[in-house]
């Protein structure tokens, strides 16, 4: 029986822009897909973890997925009573330890994507924004703060030098790393997990470099292209065929992919309450038919 | 019965300085790794190469088991063997052909790499020291100086490519925290991996600082520590003998590593590697250990 429900993710797990937020900006929402699969598995009489914060990487992720497992175990929790389940997102997110106060929540881990180089309140996919989409402000304030804060730490320059001669196989080989580190870790303990992912970029970004994003592309061009044997690797020990799809037409994408085709209502660049509602039922089956 | 060796390391398991590496292409024959292999009659694939990190050997021998298992090489028939390598070393793949002669677009990072070392003190140690004694690089070169203009040359390169302002960017704002981590990682996902599919394995390490660091360095970091718990530290090869030193009014005592030991028991030493009799002394000893894993 199931009595603690561990969820790794990033804003799509956290629940950003549902009601709860930004108001609650550092409390996952109790209206995301993870906090609703965990209510149907255990129906409220147990606990719930859900460690995804917005932005963060595939590495975030296994770090405090690793780390509240190991709490969990250290608690008396048996193996048995504890479910993982992980939203995998973008490849092209990385992160890092500095030696200085980020000055936001997990410092001194960095979250470091391609937007760390520039402000984003002013890049393009903001302006294509209309500024009475819901939490318009609140994003746009927070983006622009937050580069400031970043250029003042130096943290903008180190991107920069970073994005210059970093590829796409570094990204992509990166998160297939951490993956596979959680799969094995999990499947070692015997601890019963669930993987799907955001959209079909994350997918496209760990079996092939066309699935970064193009935007990015544009601002750091970059001119190598791969098949490579150290990924290749990976892939074939990753269990990819037991990972959560949702549906579209016989096709199986990310939850974000199948929110915007089925025309779910969105924030600024997420998914609300009724999608995620829909979303934990789907996956909930698929977690109901598991044979463990 | 094992008949696939694999093995993962840095220059000391590649054989570097031995007499039969060449340009630092081949891994010795004479390597601690490879006689291992030998004394198993099995056939050794040999991963180690000079300067790389942990994340290069994880990334190697995963790569290299998987080949094995398509090639159609039962779980039980392979044994890896990993001395890993100074916590401090990462890597990256980078987006231009990196012109060294193995692992391009992969790069290695470590701490020196912005700076000319060429012109460091320990260099022109070096090259004093070695030009009184008869010395000899790994490819043959008898000429100390060849050292300086080696390093000088391939920090030009780096400069060259942008690898030294990144270095420098990187090494600004990082610390400790960051690289002790990701070599646990590196550590603790192959030994999973192994143990998973039920391949055995041998884990030792290069020098007591190696150890020390998996085991002490940043005490307090829940995410180091989470690692640090899951690793079977227990199950590791530690060369006879203990480094010592006082640290707040405590003695602290760490199992040798590989180099430890053979500087304790005065082994001959090339510019920074032991030589043949240290590789051949320490396979009879790590033998004795990879009997007990594999029986």
């Amino acid at each position: 029986m199931i009595k603690l429900v561990i969820s790794g993710g990033d804003s799509f797990t956290f629940g950003a822009e549902l009601t709860a937020w930004p108001a609650a900006y550092n409390t996952p929402s109790p209206g995301s897909w993870a906090q609703l699969v965990a209510n149907k598995l255990n129906a409220n009489l147990y606990k719930h973890v859900n460690t995804a914060r917005s932005g963060r990487s595939n590495s975030f992720i296994v770090r405090h997925v690793i780390n509240t497992v190991h709490q969990a175990l250290k608690h008396e929790y048996k193996r048995e009573e504890i479910f993982v389940q992980v939203m995998w997102t973008f490849v092209a997110r990385q992160e890092i330890a500095v030696n200085c106060d980020t000055q936001r929540s997990d410092s001194p881990w960095f979250p470091i994507d391609p937007y760390v180089c520039e402000d984003e309140s002013k890049g393009d996919w903001f302006k294509k924004v209309l500024k009475d989409t819901k939490n318009w402000k609140e994003s746009h304030d927070a983006m622009h703060e937050r580069y400031l804060i970043n250029k003042d730490l130096g943290l903008v320059d180190y991107a920069k030098a970073y994005y210059r001669i970093v590829s796409d196989l570094h990204d992509t080989y990166t998160s297939l790393s951490e993956i596979l580190s959680l799969q094995e870790l999990l499947d070692y303990n015997n601890i019963r997990y669930m993987f799907t992912y955001v959209n079909k970029h994350v997918m496209n970004g760990l079996i092939h470099p066309s699935g970064r994003d193009q935007s990015w592309d544009r601002i750091y061009p970059i001119n190598i292209s791969w098949t490579e044997k150290f990924t290749d690797s990976l892939c074939n020990f990753i269990k990819f065929d037991e990972w959560y799809k949702f549906p579209i037409d016989g096709k199986y994408v990310g939850f974000d992919d199948w929110a915007k085709f089925n025309k779910y209502e969105y924030a600024t660049s997420h998914p609300l309450e009724k999608a995620h509602a829909d979303a934990a039922e789907l996956i909930y089956d698929h977690i109901s038919n598991i044979r463990w | 019965m094992i008949t696939l060796v694999i093995s993962g390391g840095d220059s000391f398991t590649f054989g570097s300085e031995l007499r039969d590496t060449h340009n630092e292409l081949t891994p010795s024959k004479t390597c601690w790794a490879n006689l291992i292999a030998n004394k198993l009659n099995a056939k050794h694939c040999n991963t180690g190469r000079g300067a790389r990190g942990n994340s290069f050997i994880t990334r190697h021998v995963i790569y290299k088991v998987n080949q094995a298992l398509r090639l159609g090489y039962k779980p039980e028939e392979i044994f890896v063997q990993v001395m890993w390598s100074f916590w401090s070393r990462s890597e990256i793949a980078v987006n231009f052909h990196t012109q060294t002669p193995f692992d391009s677009p992969w790069y290695y990072l470590y701490p020196h790499m912005a700076e000319d070392e060429s012109k460091s003190e320990w260099v022109m140690n070096a090259i004093k020291e070695h030009s009184i004694k008869k010395f000899r690089f790994a490819n043959g070169d008898t000429k100390a100086d060849r050292f300086a203009e080696l390093l000088h040359s391939e920090y030009k390169t780096r400069k060259e490519l942008g690898l030294v302002d990144f270095a420098k960017h990187h090494y600004t704002i990082t610390d400790n925290l960051n690289d002790v981590y990701k070599s646990l990682k590196s550590v603790l996902l192959l030994q999973n991996f192994l143990e998973n599919r039920n391949i055995k394995y041998m884990y030792t390490y290069v020098d007591f600082t190696i150890y020390e660091a998996f085991l002490n360095m940043e005490p307090k970091n829940k995410f180091v520590n989470n690692l640090r718990d899951a690793i079977k530290f227990y199950g590791w090869y530690t060369f006879p003998g203990y480094h010592k030193y006082e640290w707040d009014k405590e003695t602290i005592t760490t199992p040798y590593g590989f180099t430890d030991w053979t500087k304790r028991h005065g082994y001959e030493i090339g510019v920074s590697h032991p030589l043949e009799k240290a590789h051949a002394n320490a396979a009879d000893l790590i033998y004795e250990r990879v009997k007990e894993i594999i029986k």
